[in-house]
């Protein structure tokens, strides 16, 4: 409940509109569960990762996702959410080998991006992003 | 070379990733104008090619980033004028492109 009630008062100061803590919840248990991408999307993704040097070129689809799960998986993992229109982006931000790694998925846990920006903060700084707190703060 | 246009280069060859990363380059293009005064010519050939690139595929790049962004809309909060041709891609994917005939002249 406290988790819920500071998730509220952070989209009151981002102005963003209603979320559910619940759905958000169930977003990222679904990516903890399973890794599930957009039709025909992860090989896209884990080629644009090799091509920046995020992973490893003789990096596989499940290295990557390893990655995802470490992100996930992170206790302190800040966790934040896109709002464009009615759609919102569950989006998970930690570290991982000394490089800030971010983790968005549908509302529907599908697997949206992930991938180490270049500047986090100026990233997150779109006031489209709201802070929600930690995973560990959130009970996911 | 400069590694933001290093990434900048590399990142346009993946146009149908998410728009949530399509909404890093553009920021990250926008960093790269301040620096154009300073690159090596062989650095703004690359800018160019890497430009053109951008361009040619505005319409898979604004397939992706409507799922996150209304480019028209963004355009007017920010003020942001057409020589940032690049925050342009809605528009741009309307604009026909010259076949190889006539930017030959023939």
């Amino acid at each position: 409940m406290m988790a819920d009630a500071q998730a509220e008062e952070a989209l009151g100061e981002r102005h963003a509109p209603p979320v559910s803590g619940e759905a958000v919840r169930a977003a990222l248990r679904q990516v903890r569960q399973q890794v599930r991408w957009r039709p025909g999307k992860a090989q896209l993704h884990l080629a644009k990762r090799v091509a920046l040097g995020h992973v490893p070129t003789q990096a596989t689809l499940a290295t990557y996702e390893a990655v995802i799960q470490t992100v996930v998986q992170t206790p302190t993992a800040v966790v934040w959410v896109y709002h464009w229109g009615t759609d919102t982006y569950p989006t998970v931000v930690t570290e991982v080998a000394g490089v800030v790694w971010l983790v968005m998925c549908g509302s529907d846990g599908t697997m949206e991006t992930a991938f180490p920006p270049e500047d986090p903060a100026t990233y997150l700084a779109d006031p489209r992003f709201t802070r929600l707190g930690t995973m560990e703060e959130l009970g996911v | 070379m400069n590694p933001r246009l290093a990434y900048y280069c590399v990142a346009v060859q993946h146009p149908a990733v998410s728009g949530a990363e399509h909404l890093e380059l553009l920021q990250l293009r926008d960093q790269l104008v301040s620096l154009e005064p300073l690159l090596t010519p062989e650095e703004q050939e690359a800018l160019g090619t890497a430009d053109a690139l951008l361009a040619a595929q505005a319409s898979q790049f604004h397939q992706e980033l409507q799922r996150f962004i209304n480019l028209a809309t963004y355009r007017h909060e920010q003020d942001i004028p057409p020589e940032r041709w690049w925050w342009y891609l809605d528009v741009l994917q309307h604009v026909p492109r010259p076949s190889p005939a006539t930017s030959t002249g023939a």
